[in-house]
Parts: C-alpha cells; structure tokens; sequence
C-alpha cells in the first residue's frame, strides 16, 4: 500500500460508504471520528518508505501513487502534517456531533480534507488547482444551508476560490515553457503577479477579503468556521510547496515584502474592524483574516524563525477557531442571538460555553498565557529586527481585536437582567474543559506540547534561510 | 482553411451570445445562449484538439446546462435576471469595451502565448464578459453563468498550451460542479434539517 492511498483514496471511500449511513446521525459521526481518529494514530505509528515490523505484521508505505499519470507523493516529514490534518478533522467531527451540525458535514468533511491533502501531493503542483477547486465546489453543500435566503457570502466564496483556478493553471504551463530558472525578468514578473493573485484569491489576502465576513455570518457556525480555519491553512502549506519548489518565487526579495505588506494591512484592516463588530459570527471571520496576515508575516521574515511560527501556530489558531465554531453553533442552538447584547449574561446560563468562548477570543488576541502569546511574541521581535516602523501596524491591529475581545468578554460575564435557567449539557462541558485546559498549557509549554509539529520544515528541501 | 473558418464562425457566436447573456432578461432564452456559448468554444478549440476530446468540452457544458435549465421549472420567474433599461444600455457598453480592450491587446498577449489570435480573442472575450457577468450583478445564476463564461473562456486560452487528458477530465469536472453547486443554490431541496 502507498501512503496517498491510505491518507487521501481510502478516507474519499470510507466517506462515500458513510455518506449512506447519513440518516443514522450518531453512526455517520461515530463512523466518521473513529476512522480519523484511526488515521491520525497510523499517521504517528506508520513512517513512511521504510519498513515497520510489530509482532503479527510487518509493513512498507511507499510514498507515491500513480492517478490518470500524475503522481500523489507524500513524504515522510510529511507526517505531521498529516496528523495535524486528521487530529483536527477529529476535533472538528466532535464538536459537529455534538454540536447537531447537519449530518452531511461528517462525509463531505472527510472528503474535503483529504483533497486537500491530495492537492498538496500532487505531482506537478498545478493540478493542485483543479483539486482545491472541486473541494471548494464540494463545500458549498456544507456552507449553504438549504432555504437560507441570502446567498451574497457563499457566491462571493465561489467566485474568488474559482478565479484563483485560471491563475494557477498558467503558471503550470509558463513553467513548462521557460523551465524552473526563467532568466526573462518581464516573464518572470507575470508568473510572480498570476500566481501572487491565486493565492491572494485563495487565501482572502487584501482587498479580496470582503466574502469573509459575509460567509461567517450565513453559513452554520461549525460548518463554517471548519472551512475558514482550515482552508487557508492548506493553503499556506500549498505557498511554502510552491516557494520551496520555485527559484524564481524564492529568491526576489519583493515578492516576500508584497507579502509582508498584504499582511500588515491585513492584520492592521482585520484589527480595526473588529473593534467595531457587535457579531460574534463576523467577528471570527476577522480573526481569520488577522490569522493569515500573520502567517503572511511569518513567511516574509524569510527566516527559520518565521517559519517556524508558521508551523507551531498552525494548531493553536486551528484549536481556537474549533472551540469559537462550537460555542457560536451551542448559543444558535438555543436560538439566542450571538450578539454583543444578545451574549450579555451568557456566562450565568452557561459558564463552561462561556469560558470557552473567551478563551478562544482571548487566544487569537494573543493574551499572555493563551496558545497564541509566545508565538507572536517572537513574530513581533523578529519583524521588530527587520523593519521596525511595521510593528506599530501589527500593535493597531492587536490591539483592536483586543478591544473586541474585552467588549464582548464584559458582556459575557455581566450579570444578566433576567435570571434564566442554566442550559449546558455534560458533554459540551467537558469537551469546552478539555479545550480551555488544552490552550493554557500549549500558551504555558508551547515548545513541550508542539514540538512534533516543527518537523513540518524539514518536507522544504530549499526552504534553509 | 474550413476549420479556420469554424474558429472564426466560433468566434462569432462568443462575442453574439455572451453579450446576449450579459444583456438577457429571461432564463429560458439564457439556457440555450449558454448551450450556443459551449458549442462555439468547441468550433474554436476543434481546431488544435482532437474532436473526440474537444467533444468533450462542448457535452459538458451541454449537460452543466442541462442541470441548470432543469432547475429552472416553468413557473420559475425570470425576477431576478430583470434589468432596466439603462443597466442593460451600460452593459451593452461594457460589453464593447471588453471587445475592444481584447481586440487591442491579443497582439501584446500573443507575446506569452504564442496560438492563434482567434484563440486570443474568443478566450478573451468570453473571460472578460464573464467577469463582467460576475462584477454587475448578485443574481445567482447570473454569477453561475459568469463563472462558467470565465472558466470557458480560460479553457479556450488553455487549450492552446496544455491537452493534457487529466486537465480535460478535471475541469469538465469543474464545469459540471458549477453547475449542480448553481442548481443546489437556484432550488435548494430540504432534504435535511438539524435534527
């Protein structure tokens, strides 16, 4: 057996199979955690290329697979990416389970991520276009929720997703035609401005970010905060492929200072407007652009520090998101409205949602002691080396989604004009307690708790600043 | 010689029934000027492809039409494909504008891609009007439609470069995609609710 076939063919059947389950809500799920769950321990146990013997069996997962005459290859160091892929999938299944997230998301969640894997294994990279567009296409089911009236967000997501398409494909060919080391600077620039804008549709860079908000606020909360937090975080990994597999994207040095520009102005933009918002659905979805505007950063510094701030935030950002998913989905459920007023008291009726929910907010903010803190710090210190007039931009930023976080933070935990029963469920309190728990001691021991994660960097051959 | 003139004849069509899809008003009538679109990128990329996997682009569109127009039931109003006079007289000019900016810049383009300028010029076109399409209005299926004008319209420049079969079978795939995600908008069944 290969190693895309067990992480990427297998998971799109299983997925099928539990697609007929579907009106069985607790098989589908069950079904769905315990074959990630499944994926994510073979992914820790399983290297790959090399052959592992246990006392009954003995195995060799070699790391590509032919499909239509292209190649799925993933390698070795390409395992945490796996597990951090699939553990997360887990933790999102869970909180849809048990948030009574729409049956459907259990196979299409499945499917989407193990697309998104294919499309980071796929030989050459291009094809990976094709691949995240039928993603995108497949998420849409999820996204839309049948009835719902207002379509603006979902058709703007489609719309910039589908125009990265074009830009990704040329550039396949405009490599094929001048080869890996173009020496025309005209045509150089062009394949630099196509692929800088496929990836800016891709990931929501400046100014293409307005259907995030949009998007936040119509579609399920879970549903939805599953593709904001974990599209563009393949999606950076697909950049870092690219960068790492392209001399003429890694060596001009303006390419990183467009993407450090696209990020101050997005964690800057992304900022300010949270301290305006009364939402809490548009608010995640500027957390999301602040997110990616500090990947973008990380990436610019052109360093091993800003990689690996790459790398070790992936988990927590992704941790975070998945608890703030999950307390929007609890206070939908309970047909409250998760507004500035309408969150007032909240901690009262539910302390345990309530406390997750800050948590999370207080994380993206980078609040000392939180799963976010010791990264940015470093991020800052660098820039701060770099190019020390940036930083003021990143401060405005945080400092507006702090704001955002102690308004609501206030609300949350004022005391409410009128008593009401207490709603939280056992479950939800423990998975909420284990989540809070599980972001202090990355924030507390964040070199103890995501140190596998740091061997992500050793899958970029040319990626040694 | 005949097949150039079939590119040519190709190109007419584009610029006829993108602009009549940008400028429509009824859904019916949009359905068969999407089928006409399709058919011309078939008589412009027959001319490098195979006909077989040129065929290819052409029934795929076909049956993303297929889909769409079966959403679309007879008692469906055409509400909000509306336009009023001066809107459709601006996209009209818009349009023409697109005609023009292509016609202008194919020979600038033809630098990086070296294919034929009716290439250029339907690719181009189309992939504007797409894009205006998607630019000047909300309605759904119009931004279905303007999606899968763009992606045609890119098809056709990339057909120039690339035969790749898988890319074929990919973005037919694409094509198809778009138009079920389209149909599932236009006429969501409640099929399943939160239990």
């Amino acid at each position: 057996m290969s190693a895309p076939v067990l992480w990427v063919i297998v998971p799109i059947l299983a997925a099928i199979i539990l697609w007929f389950f579907r009106k069985n809500r607790d098989v589908s799920f069950l079904g769905a955690i315990g074959l990630t769950g499944a994926l994510t321990i073979l992914a820790a146990l399983l290297p790959i290329d090399r052959l592992v013997s246990f006392s009954f069996f003995s195995a060799n997962l070699s790391s590509s697979f032919s499909l239509l005459g292209r190649n799925l290859i993933l390698v070795d160091a390409e395992r945490s990416f796996l597990i951090l892929a699939y553990a997360m999938l887990t933790i999102w299944l869970t909180m849809a389970w048990l948030g009574r997230t729409r049956r459907i998301f259990a196979p299409i969640s499945i499917i989407l991520v193990a697309l998104m894997i294919a499309a980071i294994a796929v030989q050459p990279f291009f094809y990976s276009a094709l691949i995240i567009e039928v993603a995108v296409l497949l998420s849409i089911l999820i996204l839309y929720r049948p009835g719902q009236e207002s379509t603006r967000g979902v058709l703007r997501y489609l719309i910039f997703q589908t125009l990265a398409v074009p830009c990704v494909l040329m550039i396949g060919w405009l490599t094929e035609v001048a080869g890996n080391n173009p020496t025309d600077p005209a045509l150089v620039n062009l394949m630099i401005l196509l692929i800088g804008l496929g990836f800016a549709f891709w990931l929501a860079v400046f100014p293409f970010y307005t259907w995030l908000p949009m998007l936040s606020e119509e579609s399920d909360p879970i549903a939805g905060g599953f593709i904001l937090g974990m599209l563009p975080t393949f999606i950076l990994f697909l950049l870092l492929n690219f960068i790492d597999g392209f001399i003429w994207l890694r060596d001009p040095t303006f390419v990183f200072s467009i993407y450090r520009i696209a990020g101050i102005i997005m964690v800057a933009t992304g900022g300010i407007w949270a301290a305006f918002q009364t939402k809490l659905s548009r608010l995640f979805s500027y957390a999301v652009i602040i997110e990616n505007g500090f990947a973008l950063i990380g990436l610019s510094l052109r360093s091993q520090t800003g990689l690996e701030f790459f790398t070790l935030s992936m988990f927590p950002r992704m941790l975070a998101f998945a608890i703030w998913a999950y307390t929007l989905e609890r206070i939908d459920h309970q047909k409250m409205e998760a507004t500035l007023e309408g969150v007032k008291g909240l901690f009262r009726k539910t302390p345990w949602i309530s406390l997750g929910l800050f948590t999370s907010m207080a994380s993206l903010a980078g609040i000392p002691l939180f799963a976010a803190f010791p990264f940015r710090l470093i991020l800052i210190q660098a820039l701060a080396e770099q190019g020390g007039s940036f930083v003021v931009w990143i401060f405005i930023g945080i400092l507006g989604f702090l704001i955002a976080t102690f308004r609501f933070g206030a609300k949350i935990f004022q005391k409410p004009e009128i008593q009401e029963k207490p709603w939280e469920g056992r479950y939800s309190s423990i998975l909420m307690l284990i989540a809070i728990v599980s972001l202090l001691l990355i924030g507390i021991f964040p070199k103890f708790f995501l140190a596998g994660t740091n061997h992500l960097l050793n899958t970029f051959q040319y990626l040694d600043w | 010689m005949f097949s150039s003139l079939l590119a040519y004849l190709g190109l007419a069509l584009i610029m006829g029934s993108s602009m009549l899809l940008l400028i429509g008003q009824n859904h019916r009538i949009g359905m068969v000027l999407l089928a006409v679109q399709y058919l011309a990128v078939f008589l412009v990329i027959f001319q490098v492809w195979p006909l077989g996997l040129a065929a290819v682009k052409m029934i795929a569109g076909w049956m993303g039409v297929a889909i769409l127009a079966a959403t679309l039931l007879p008692e469906t109003s055409s509400e909000d494909l509306e336009l009023n006079i001066s809107s459709r007289l601006f996209r009209l000019l818009l349009g023409v504008l697109v005609w023009v900016l292509f016609f202008t810049i194919a020979p600038s383009f033809a630098r990086w891609l070296p294919v034929p300028y009716v290439f250029l010029w339907s690719g181009g076109i189309l992939l504007g009007v797409g894009l205006l399409q998607l630019g000047t209005s909300q309605s759904p299926l119009r931004v279905i439609i303007g999606l899968l004008s763009v992606i045609s319209g890119f098809e056709i420049f990339y057909a120039a470069v690339e035969n790749s079969t898988l890319v074929t079978v990919l973005l037919a795939a694409v094509t198809l995609g778009l138009a079920v995600v389209g149909a599932f908008i236009l006429n969501p069944v409640k099929t399943e609710e939160k239990p």
